[in-house]
């Protein structure tokens, strides 16, 4: 990948605009699955897209060919969506407790092979559904691989609380996941 | 079988981590516009300081040069006290016998009577002076016409008559009768005269009071003196018709650099508004910003009280719109025309955005008091139907110019205190154009207007009084009204030019 991206990153350097057009080209659809993940609705992720790309063309003379392009780019993208939450809290009071902060019960019936048939826009929307801090704390942790400690630093939050959110976004994911496996629509779709 | 943790979180970071989806259909055009925006604004950036810098060299050659001259100057009083020096030790006594009396009568005064030979013919080992009464004061302005008379050998000199004023002695408010013979007691203040001075010494200007240099006796390396500065040949001088000769004096410090800063009241004029819409509206519902401008200038004078000047402004303008009404997204989505209203705000500068990240929740969008531009219904009407209890934001319209001003700058009293008026025209390059959201606990940053105009024009006109602390510095206090000849922004159907007022408080230096 990244000899695919040695020869673009080199011409996106000297600002030509086709070559920063290929490479949105090739990682829009990764990068806006990226945003969608972190951001509260469609409209932030675009716009989390749109800044995040700025970046990426601006600053690209930051990038010396070390590690994966696609790796750097991913990160500006998770940063300004964390940027974009920081912010946002900042002008909203976000409740410590609502709905969803309630533990859920294990489900009594699990079935790992049915969750494997989730789909992934599935998925994506059980992860939009859960409580915005404990989102992008499941993405950070689970997907993006950052660790507690790291999760505490971004967020500004104590690594604990991390811990604590993890949790209670998986609990709500397994319910979802449960509810969906078990449904009867889902398991004639299964079948 | 129960799903684990484990399990959980292998699923999602399989199925999501490397996840594709279809990203916005302009999403890549949007992007193009905005890097297209930025390298525009990057030139532009590069050409305002590429033209300060331009500005400066000038500046900083113009002060080269003129140091450059007053360093020559000062070699050459250097080189005069030495071979005065050396005059003296050839010389010990000097005799200036009838230059008083001849003076007093206002006679031509022929110093060297025995080596007097005409103009330009002296011969080597003489120099030869020619009295005033006997030289058109015209012909004087060359200082290779001046000839110091004489020779050591052959000046005729004595006292200096008691009556006699030393150049030393006369300061700038010195009267001395046209009748008082006055002497040289030193080169050094010849090249140091004042103009007062100089008129008072008729042609001993700077420049013409050089001499020629004539070698006594054998040539040297050296330079010698031939004539004395406290010999009458300048006493003669003096006498000459000063009105007949002329003296250009060139002003001094003709060059100066201010640092200027002011708070800035900042609003617009709106002149028409289209149809259906009031221009009280706008009026009601937006008001004046209190922003700031500071930079510098450097100013030359072109004659004794008129200048020009240029140099460098950081200019903030604005306004803010008051009672901006968050209302449902739901509103937005029944209406029938909605691209325009959603996170957007109508003002009379035009339509602005309002970014996702100030919004109070996902299913809130802003909206203005009025919507002339849109046509829609006015949105506080939705608000107080749909919000149960809508709270009041304010908005508030930032725009940040790199001001080139062209001014002239006249002083109507020229003294320690002085007045003067100043107007001109700027060129006003967009730097930023930011909108900011008061949701009355604290400003966010967040949204722009649209179509900000790159670059606007405006009209100066100020008063201003300056105090002169020391030769050189000078503070000032300036007053000025500065209006834009065009809107902020290039799509607005409603005309309006910004304008402001500024107290501008400064330091001058002059060079």
């Amino acid at each position: 990948m990244t000899d695919l991206f040695s020869d673009i990153v080199r011409r996106c350097k000297r600002g030509d605009r086709k070559a920063q057009e290929s490479v949105y080209n090739l990682l829009a659809g990764k990068m806006f699955a990226v945003c969608l993940r972190y951001c509260a609705n469609y409209e932030e992720a675009r716009d989390v897209l749109h800044d995040g790309f700025i970046t990426v063309f601006t600053k690209i003379g930051q990038f010396h060919n070390v590690g994966s392009f696609e790796g750097w780019v991913r990160r500006i993208f998770v940063n300004h969506a964390l940027e974009l939450y920081r912010n946002k809290a900042k002008l909203t009071v976000v409740d410590g407790i609502d709905d969803n902060d309630r533990h859920f019960a294990a489900p009594e019936e699990d079935d790992e092979w049915g969750a494997y048939q989730l789909t992934e826009a599935e998925l994506l929307a059980m992860v939009d559904e859960l409580p915005q801090q404990y989102k992008i704390v499941f993405n950070l942790y689970v997907i993006d691989g950052l660790s507690h400690k790291e999760i505490g630093e971004k967020l500004g939050i104590a690594e604990g609380t991390s811990r604590s959110n993890l949790l209670r976004a998986r609990s709500i994911l397994q319910k979802q996941i449960n509810d969906k496996v078990n449904s009867v629509s889902y398991k004639k779709q299964c079948k | 079988m129960q799903i684990n943790d484990e399990y959980i979180d292998e699923l999602f970071a399989r199925k999501l981590g490397d996840m594709e989806t279809t990203p916005p259909n302009d999403g890549w055009l949007r992007i193009e516009n905005e890097l297209n925006h930025r390298s525009r604004m990057t030139r532009r950036f590069w050409l305002a300081a590429a033209s300060f810098a331009l500005v400066l060299s000038v500046a900083a050659t113009v002060v080269y040069i003129q140091t450059n001259a007053v360093m020559d100057k000062d070699t050459t009083t250097a080189v005069l006290e030495k071979g005065l020096q050396q005059y003296k030790q050839q010389l010990p006594t000097i005799n200036n016998g009838d230059s008083a009396t001849q003076l007093e009568e206002e006679q031509p005064i022929v110093l060297q009577g025995e080596n007097n030979t005409p103009q330009g013919e002296a011969p080597m080992g003489t120099a030869t002076a020619t009295s005033p009464a006997s030289v058109d004061p015209t012909a004087l302005r060359n200082e290779d016409d001046i000839v110091i008379p004489g020779t050591a050998e052959t000046q005729s000199v004595s006292t200096i008559p008691e009556s006699a004023v030393a150049v030393s002695d006369i300061r700038e408010d010195t009267e001395i009768a046209s009748d008082i013979p006055v002497y040289v007691d030193s080169w050094d203040e010849i090249l140091r005269m004042q103009p007062i001075k100089a008129n008072r010494l008729g042609m001993m200007s700077n420049k013409l009071a050089r001499p020629k240099w004539e070698v006594s006796g054998e040539k040297t390396e050296e330079p010698i003196v031939v004539a004395m500065p406290s010999m009458p040949v300048y006493d003669d001088i003096a006498y000459v018709d000063a009105t007949n000769v002329s003296t250009k004096s060139q002003p001094r410090n003709r060059w100066e650099i201010t640092g200027q800063f002011a708070p800035m009241y900042s609003y617009r004029a709106i002149s028409s508004v289209p149809d259906g819409t009031n221009k009280s509206d706008f009026d009601d519902a937006e008001s004046p910003l209190l922003a700031y401008s500071g930079g510098i200038t450097v100013a030359y004078r072109i004659f004794n009280r008129l200048s020009v000047q240029t140099g460098v402004f950081y200019s903030q303008m604005g306004q803010s719109i008051n009672s901006v009404t968050p209302v449902p997204n739901m509103y937005i989505t029944l209406s029938s025309n909605n691209a325009y209203t959603k996170n957007f705000v109508n003002t009379s500068t035009g339509s602005v955005t309002v970014a996702s990240n100030v919004k109070s929740d996902a299913n809130t969008t802003y909206a203005s008091y009025f919507n002339a531009e849109s046509q829609s219904v006015p949105a506080n009407t939705v608000a107080a139907t749909n919000v149960s209890s809508p709270s009041k934001y304010r908005l508030i319209e930032r725009i940040d110019y790199l001001e080139i001003p062209v001014m002239l700058h006249y002083k109507i009293i020229d003294r320690k205190l002085n007045f003067y008026v100043l107007g001109g025209i700027s060129t006003n390059v967009l730097i930023s154009n930011n909108v900011f959201v008061d949701n009355g606990s604290e400003l966010v940053k967040g949204g722009s207007i649209l179509m900000a105009r790159p670059v606007n024009y405006s009209s100066t006109l100020g008063l201003g009084v300056g105090y002169q602390i020391t030769g050189n510095l000078s503070v000032d206090f300036e007053p000025s009204f500065k209006y834009y000849l065009q809107s902020y922004t290039t799509n607005s159907q409603i005309i309006s030019n910004p304008y402001s007022f500024g107290l501008f408080t400064g330091i001058i230096y002059r060079f």
